[in-house]
């Protein structure tokens, strides 16, 4: 089996296995063994839901830090445009961009120029009639992806086979800065600076192309703290250090907020968002109920990006700034591009399903686990409590048939219901009197 | 074959169409069978269930399985189908232009379940009710 990257860890010297996590993970891939939460590799899909509940601040993602910027000649940012949202002075983005420089970078842009770029191709894509696999699913989310790759592997064909706009974004600077510098791909380090673990996970290790693209990246959450001490420090009122910003009303929506509607009009699109909704829309796909929808730009976390789990401020506040922010830029700006659009927005190769593994290679034994499963289930309270350290009663049953460390004792209600049995066993075979004893005293079952 | 799931289907209830194939496709989904074959059982299985749904009074959905094939049955008490041969067609339906309009009863139940199944046999009284028997075999590797 391929090795598959996780940002999501659990700190095991933090956790208490308080079953949190257990109960919002989407994928049922949190177990809890000994005390402490464990991520089952090969269903994670790295949405994050688990760092939000977490009370503990058990869980977190790795992540680059800024430092490493320092061992490349030529640094660029791609940051999400989710980070104007964070900061009540939202209509200062020319000067957050001009810290990012402070901070660095030779040159930076937003996920949203990836917007402008990519946009006209998606909408021809789904003008086409002959891109028969509808309603497509936007790569944007890599959460979204990776749901599909693993849990919905036969929707795979779903999923437009289009790069995704942090992609796109970073080849285009890339593109421009050599252009512009003559600098060669290995004196240049690509960053990106991220709203969520998803994105982190698409960045070591993409899903549809041979090669990294960016060489690191920032949590949007780390690169706001570094801001505001830097903010706090200086004064910036009199100091000449504006940006340019690229972007557009609708790429900017996009890119923070998923608003697609407007762009695609001519397509049935739709926006969805929160992981529980996706999935329930992806059965419904799966199951042949859907008709009609041609393009679904869908995204893991409630509110699109800015409700991403990097983020500090509330989704709701960020996302308004956003839209004052659009209301400021152009409608539809050209951009020229100094080469062909199609190159850096085609992937490298096709997305392929994950699926997790059967319950064997053998159908015949698989059939007869299946049974087994089943069997045990039905003993099982069905109260899906999580105390015995799987997600639900279900998932207790096939760890147990499966050969997982777990046998039905784990269940809190079989083992007390087992104790009273046998407690009340012991005291009638304790009331027994045998022929070789001394009864005469009594005996007075408790 | 190995009967291993039956799911009671009410007639009219449009509303829960659907649930038994999406048990049944979980189930096709832990065996380990591949994406594409699920895909057939399971649009076979949904526009079974939903034709007893839109023409039945009520019916069960059966799920038989073993390591070569898979078996759905779909029996309802409803009344029957005249001609089976026409019924067969594409586009062929009883419903109303009305419902038509509303962009339901396109005709396409049975042979949507024939063509996904590898045999289908269907055997009708009427005024009785309908079973059809769909066998999918499991492709190897």
């Amino acid at each position: 089996m391929l090795d598959y990257f996780h940002a999501v860890y659990v700190d095991q010297n933090r956790c208490n296995g308080c079953t949190r996590c257990l109960r919002v993970c989407p994928t049922q891939a949190m177990r809890i063994r000994h005390g402490k939460a464990n991520i089952l590799e090969n269903k994670c899909i790295d949405c994050g839901e688990c760092i939000r509940v977490c009370p503990q601040k058990a869980i977190s993602a790795k992540i680059d830090s800024l430092e490493i910027i320092s061992s490349y000649q030529h640094k660029l940012l791609v940051y999400s445009p989710v980070f104007f949202g964070q900061f009540r002075k939202h209509d200062n983005v020319k000067k957050i961009l001009g810290i990012f420089k402070l901070l660095g970078f030779d040159d930076i842009i937003g996920v949203d120029t990836g917007g402008m770029i990519i946009s006209d191709i998606i909408k021809n894509f789904l003008k086409d009639r002959k891109n028969i696999y509808r309603p497509y699913i936007s790569t944007n989310c890599p959460a979204v992806v990776r749901l599909i790759q693993v849990k919905f592997p036969s929707l795979i064909n779903h999923l437009v086979p289009l790069r995704n706009l942090m992609d796109v974004a970073g080849e285009y600077l890339k593109h421009i800065y050599k252009e512009k510098t003559g600098v060669s791909d290995d004196e240049i380090g690509l960053f990106y600076l991220s709203p969520c673990p998803a994105k982190v996970v698409a960045i070591y290790q993409p899903e549809a192309e041979e090669k990294r693209i960016f060489n690191g990246v920032f949590s949007l959450g780390d690169m706001y703290n570094e801001i505001r001490r830097i903010m706090e420090k200086q004064d910036f009122s009199e100091m000449d250090m504006e940006e340019e910003i690229i972007s557009s009303k609708f790429a900017l929506r996009w890119s923070a907020l998923g608003d697609v509607e407007n762009k695609f009009n001519e397509s049935v699109t739709l926006r969805i968002d929160g992981i529980q909704n996706a999935i329930r829309f992806l059965e419904r796909l799966e199951n042949g109920e859907i008709k009609d929808i041609d393009f679904v730009d869908m995204y893991s976390c409630d509110n699109a990006c800015v409700g991403g789990v990097f983020t500090k401020e509330d989704a709701f506040i960020s996302e308004y700034r956003i839209k004052k922010i659009a209301e400021g830029l152009p409608d539809d700006p050209s951009l020229t591009l100094p080469f062909d659009r199609d190159e850096i927005c085609s992937i490298g190769m096709p997305l392929k399903p994950r699926p997790i593994s059967p319950l064997d290679e053998d159908i015949k034994e698989a059939l007869r686990k299946m049974k087994k499963i089943e069997e045990v289930n039905r003993l099982l309270p069905q109260l899906n409590c999580g105390m015995c350290g799987c997600p639900t009663c279900y998932d207790l049953a096939e760890d147990i048939i499966i050969g997982k460390d777990v046998t039905v004792y784990d269940c809190p209600v079989i083992l007390k219901e087992r104790l009273r049995k046998l407690s009340k066993d012991i005291v009638e075979m304790a009331g027994h009197v045998n022929p070789i004893e001394d009864d005469s005293e009594g005996f007075t079952p408790i | 074959m190995e009967l291993l799931m039956e799911f009671e289907i009410k007639g009219g209830d449009f509303l829960n169409a659907g649930e038994s194939s999406g048990v049944i496709k979980e189930y096709l989904k832990k065996i380990g069978l591949s994406p594409a074959f699920i895909r057939r059982v399971l649009i076979a299985a949904y526009e079974g269930e939903l034709n007893v749904v839109a023409h039945a009074y009520q019916g069960t959905i059966a799920f038989y399985m073993d390591e070569t094939k898979v078996k759905v049955v779909v029996r309802d008490k409803g009344p029957g189908i005249p001609d089976i041969d026409k019924a067969m067609e594409e586009g062929y339906s009883t419903a109303s232009p009305e419902v038509r309009e509303m962009g339901f009863g396109a005709g396409m139940g049975l042979p949507n379940m024939k063509r996904n199944s590898d045999e289908m046999e269907i055997a009708s009284e009427i005024d009785k009710g309908t079973e059809v028997t769909m066998m999918f075999t499991i492709e190897k590797g």
